[in-house]
C-alpha cells in the first residue's frame, strides 16, 4: 500500500519552508539593496547592458568635470579679454588725446608713460594663470605665455579636454592667435608708445585705427571664448542630463519593484508561519496518540 | 486430531502474533532512521496432516521478514540522487566563484577596467598634471590588481575544489568496500531475519555513493547488485574496485578506478557532487584562460600604444603592464619603473612636447572603443562583459538543473518513502491486529487446555 509516513511528510514540510525561507532571504536583499539584479546569474543576458550603463555614467562624469574645469579656465580667459579690452579702449583715449595738437612734447613723453604702463597691464594681464595654468600659452601652459616685451613664447596648439567621446572643449587659449592674428595688440600699443615717445602726431593719429583694430581682435577672441564656454556648458548640461537618463535605465533594469518586493516578502511570510503551523500539528497526528 | 494437537497450533499462531509484534515494535521504532525499510510478517499455513482420511491444519509458520522495497523505483532514485547532487554541488560552487564577480564593492574587473579609461579621460583636463597622471596609475594598479586578485580567487577556489575532490575519495572508496562486504554478509546470511537490516546499510551506501560520485545500480538475482560509474563496475555483487585522485599535465584533477591489471581513467563518467566539483574546476580554469587572455592582449595593445608615444622626459614609452608570458592574469601589474615615477608616462605625441599636449593619451583612450579581443570582434569591455555573462548564464542554468533535479528527487524520495517508509499509522493497526490475533490464540490454548482436564477427569 502507498501512503504518506510521517518522516516523508515532516521531509516535505521541512523542505517546503527551507524553500520559502531561501525566497525571503532573496526578497530580502532585495528589499535591503534596492536591486532586482545584484549577481550575473540574476539576468545574464543583461550583463553587458549593465555593465555599458554604468561605464556610461561614471564617463558622464568625468566628462561633466573636464567641462566645469573647461569653464573656469574660459570665464578666466574671458576676464583677461574684458581687462585687455578696457586698457586698449585706454590707450585709444591716450592716442585721440595726444593726437591732438594742443599737446607738448613733454605732455606725450608723459603720456608715453602712461601707454608703457597699459602696455604692461595687457601683458600681465594675457599671462594671467589660474592655479599656475597660463591661459594664454597654449599647450605650453605651465609657462608665461609672453615676455615682458609682448613675444609670444607659447605654444600654438590649444589645449583641450574630452567633454564627449568624440568631443571636446578648449581649456586655454593660444595667445599667438587671441591677441595677435589678425591685430597685433601688442605692437598696437607699442607703435603708440613709440609714436608718444617720438612726439609724432601723425604717427600717433594713425596708431588710433590699429588700436581700434586691436580692440576688435580682442572682442572677436571674447565671441570665440564665449562658444567655447557655451559648448562646455551645454557638455556639463548634456551629461548630466545623460547621468540621470542613464541611471533612470540603470534603476529600470537593475532596479527592484519595491511594492512587490514588499507584497511577496509579506505573503511568503504568511506562508512560512502556515507550514511552521502545519508541522506542529502535524506531529499529534497518528493512530498511537489517539490510541 | 488430538487436544494436544489444538493447543500446538494455538502455539503456532501466539507464536506467529508475537513475531508481528516484534517485527511492528522494530518497525515502529525504526520509523525515524534514515533508510530504513518497514517490514511486514510473512505467514503461512502449515502443513496439513492426513488422519483418517481427512486432512487437518497444523497451523501457522512464519515464513519470511518482507522488506518493503521497489528495484525500479530505486533504481531511479539512485539515479536521481546523483543528477541533484552534480547539480547542486556545481550551482553552489560556481555560485561561490560568481560572488567575485558581482561588483557590489566596485573593486570588480568590469568596475576598474571602467575606472581605468575614466582617469584617462579626466588626464585630457591637463596630460601633465601630476596628481591626474597618479591617477592614472593608481587606476591601472586597480585594474591589474583586480585581474591579479580574481585569478588568485579562482586558483585558491580550484585548488580548494581539487582537496574537496580528493578526500572525497576516501569515504567513497570506504563506501565501495562496505558495500562488497556487506554483500557477502547479505549472501551468507540470505535466510537470516537480520538481512533486512543489512540491505537497508548496503542501500543507505548506494545511496551516499549516487550522491557523491553519481553510481548507478543494477539489482541481480535475489539481493545481489552491481553497481556502475559510467559503464565501469564499482561493485559487482561481492567484488569491489577503489578510485584514484590524480592529475593530468595541466594539473586538472583526474579520476581513475582499478582494474585487474593497473587502472583507466574514469573522470569524465564521474558525476554525483564529485562530478559536480570537476565540472565547476573546469568552469574556473576557463574563466583563468580567459583573465589570462585579457591580460596579455590589453597589456599588449596598451603596451604598443604607449611606446608610441613620449614621457614628460621627452623619451618614447615603455611598458605600462607588465606581465609573465603563461601566467599573464597573475603576474599582471604596472611596470614597476613607471609605478615609481610618473613622469615615465607617455601621454605625449611628441618629444618636445608641451605641458597640454595629450597626443598619445587621445590614442590610448580610443584603445577602449577599439576590437581588440576574439579575433578583432570585442573591445576590452566587451570581452569582460562576456566573462561575467558566461558565469551568470551557467550559475542560471546550474540553479535552474539544480531546482529541477532536486524537485525529481524530492518527487522520488517521497514515492520511495511511501513505498518503504514506516508509516504509524498502518503500524499502529498491524499492532491491534496482532494483539487480537495473539489474544485468539491464546484461547485457543486455554480452550484445548481446558479440554485436556476434562479429558483427564473423565479418566480419573
Amino acid at each position: 500500500m502507498i501512503g504518506t509516513t510521517y518522516s516523508s511528510r515532516l521531509s516535505s514540510l521541512t523542505q517546503a519552508a527551507s524553500k520559502i525561507s531561501s525566497e525571503i532571504s532573496t526578497l530580502q536583499e532585495k528589499a535591503t539593496t534596492g536591486l532586482e539584479i545584484t549577481r550575473p546569474s540574476d539576468a545574464p543576458e543583461q550583463v553587458a547592458y549593465l555593465h555599458g550603463l554604468s561605464s556610461q555614467i561614471t564617463d558622464q562624469g568625468t566628462w561633466s568635470t573636464n567641462a566645469e574645469r573647461a569653464m573656469n579656465y574660459l570665464d578666466g580667459a574671458d576676464d583677461a579679454l574684458a581687462g585687455m579690452s578696457d586698457l586698449i579702449s585706454s590707450a585709444r583715449e591716450l592716442a585721440t588725446q595726444y593726437a591732438s595738437e594742443t599737446y607738448s612734447a613733454e605732455d606725450r613723453a608723459s603720456g608715453a608713460v602712461e601707454a608703457q604702463a597699459i602696455f604692461d597691464q595687457i601683458v600681465a594681464l594675457a599671462n594671467t594663470d589660474i592655479g599656475g595654468r597660463y591661459i594664454f600659452s597654449g599647450n605650453a601652459y605651465d609657462s608665461p605665455a609672453y615676455d615682458s616685451a609682448g613675444t609670444y613664447l607659447g605654444d600654438t596648439d590649444a589645449p583641450t579636454t574630452l567633454t564627449g567621446s568624440t568631443q571636446d572643449v578648449a581649456t586655454g587659449l593660444v595667445g599667438s592667435d587671441a591677441l595677435q592674428s589678425d591685430t597685433d595688440i601688442f605692437a598696437a600699443v607699442g607703435d603708440l608708445i613709440a609714436a608718444l615717445s617720438a612726439d609724432d602726431t601723425d604717427a600717433i593719429s594713425a596708431s588710433i585705427d590699429a588700436l581700434e583694430a586691436a580692440g576688435e581682435q580682442i572682442s572677436t577672441s571674447r565671441t570665440a571664448v564665449a562658444s567655447e564656454f557655451n559648448s562646455a556648458e551645454d557638455a556639463v548640461a548634456v551629461s548630466e542630463n545623460m547621468q540621470a537618463l542613464l541611471n533612470e535605465a540603470l534603476e529600470n533594469t537593475a532596479g527592484a519593484d519595491m511594492v512587490s518586493v514588499y507584497t511577496s516578502l509579506a505573503e511568503l511570510q504568511s506562508n512560512y508561519e502556515a507550514v511552521l503551523q502545519i508541522t506542529a500539528s502535524s506531529q499529534s497526528m497518528n493512530l498511537f496518540s489517539m490510541m | 486430531m488430538s487436544v494436544l494437537n489444538t493447543i500446538r497450533i494455538g502455539q503456532t499462531g501466539l507464536n506467529a502474533a508475537s513475531a508481528g509484534i516484534e517485527v511492528t515494535g522494530h518497525n515502529v521504532a525504526n520509523a525515524n532512521t534514515d533508510g530504513y525499510h518497514a517490514r511486514t510478517l510473512g505467514t503461512s499455513a502449515s502443513s496439513t496432516v492426513n488422519q483418517s482420511g481427512m486432512w487437518f491444519g497444523q497451523g501457522t509458520a512464519i515464513s519470511e521478514v518482507a522488506r518493503a522495497g521497489d528495484e525500479l523505483v530505486s533504481s531511479q532514485l539512485v539515479e536521481s540522487q546523483g543528477e541533484s547532487a552534480f547539480q547542486s554541488s556545481l550551482y553552489e560552487t560556481l555560485s561561490v566563484v560568481e560572488a567575485m564577480f558581482s561588483e557590489t564593492d566596485g573593486s570588480g574587473l568590469a568596475t576598474t577596467l571602467a575606472d581605468f579609461f575614466d582617469s584617462l579621460e579626466a588626464a585630457t583636463l591637463d596630460p601633465s598634471d601630476d596628481s591626474l597622471r597618479t591617477g592614472v596609475l593608481s587606476a591601472a594598479d586597480d585594474l591589474a590588481g583586480s585581474v591579479g586578485s580574481t585569478y588568485a580567487f579562482l586558483d585558491n577556489t580550484a585548488a580548494s575544489v581539487e582537496g574537496q575532490i580528493e578526500q572525497s575519495l576516501d569515504s567513497i572508496n570506504e563506501a565501495i568496500a562496505q558495500i562488497a562486504a556487506l554483500q557477502e554478509s547479505i549472501s551468507s546470511d540470505a535466510a537470516s531475519i537480520g538481512q533486512g537490516d543489512l540491505l537497508d546499510q548496503r542501500d543507505a551506501l548506494v545511496s551516499e555513493l549516487a550522491a557523491s560520485i553519481g553510481a548507478t545500480v543494477d539489482y541481480g538475482e535475489g539481493s545481489e547488485i552491481t553497481l556502475y560509474l559510467g559503464a565501469h563496475a564499482l561493485v559487482n555483487d561481492t567484488a569491489a574496485r577503489t578510485l584514484s585522485y590524480g592529475t593530468d599535465t595541466d594539473g586538472n584533477p583526474v579520476i581513475s578506478i582499478s582494474a585487474d591489471a593497473g587502472s583507466y581513467e574514469v573522470t569524465s563518467s564521474v558525476g554525483g557532487a564529485v562530478g559536480g566539483l570537476l565540472a565547476s574546476h573546469d568552469t574556473i580554469r576557463d574563466v583563468q584562460a580567459d583573465l589570462d587572455s585579457f591580460a596579455e592582449t590589453f597589456a599588449d595593445a596598451f603596451n604598443a600604444q604607449h611606446a608610441a608615444g613620449y614621457d614628460a622626459n621627452g623619451s618614447a614609452g615603455g611598458a605600462v603592464f607588465s606581465y609573465t608570458t603563461g601566467s599573464a592574469a597573475s603576474s599582471f601589474a604596472v611596470d614597476a619603473s613607471l609605478a615609481a615615477d610618473t613622469d615615465l608616462l607617455a601621454l605625449a605625441g611628441a618629444s618636445t612636447a608641451s605641458a597640454g599636449d595629450g597626443g598619445n593619451l587621445t590614442a590610448l583612450i580610443d584603445i577602449q572603443d577599439s576590437e581588440i579581443f576574439d579575433s578583432g570582434t570585442k573591445t576590452a569591455e566587451d570581452f569582460v562583459s562576456s566573462i561575467y555573462t558566461t558565469i551568470g548564464q551557467q550559475v542560471a542554468s546550474a540553479s535552474a538543473a539544480h531546482e529541477s533535479a532536486n524537485a525529481t528527487t524530492s518527487d522520488l524520495e517521497s514515492l520511495y518513502a511511501s513505498i518503504t517508509g514506516v508509516d504509524l499509522d498502518t503500524q499502529a493497526v498491524e499492532l491491534i491486529q496482532w494483539q487480537a490475533a495473539y489474544q485468539a490464540a491464546a484461547r485457543v490454548i486455554s480452550a484445548g487446555d481446558q479440554m485436556l482436564s476434562e479429558l483427564m477427569d473423565m479418566a480419573r
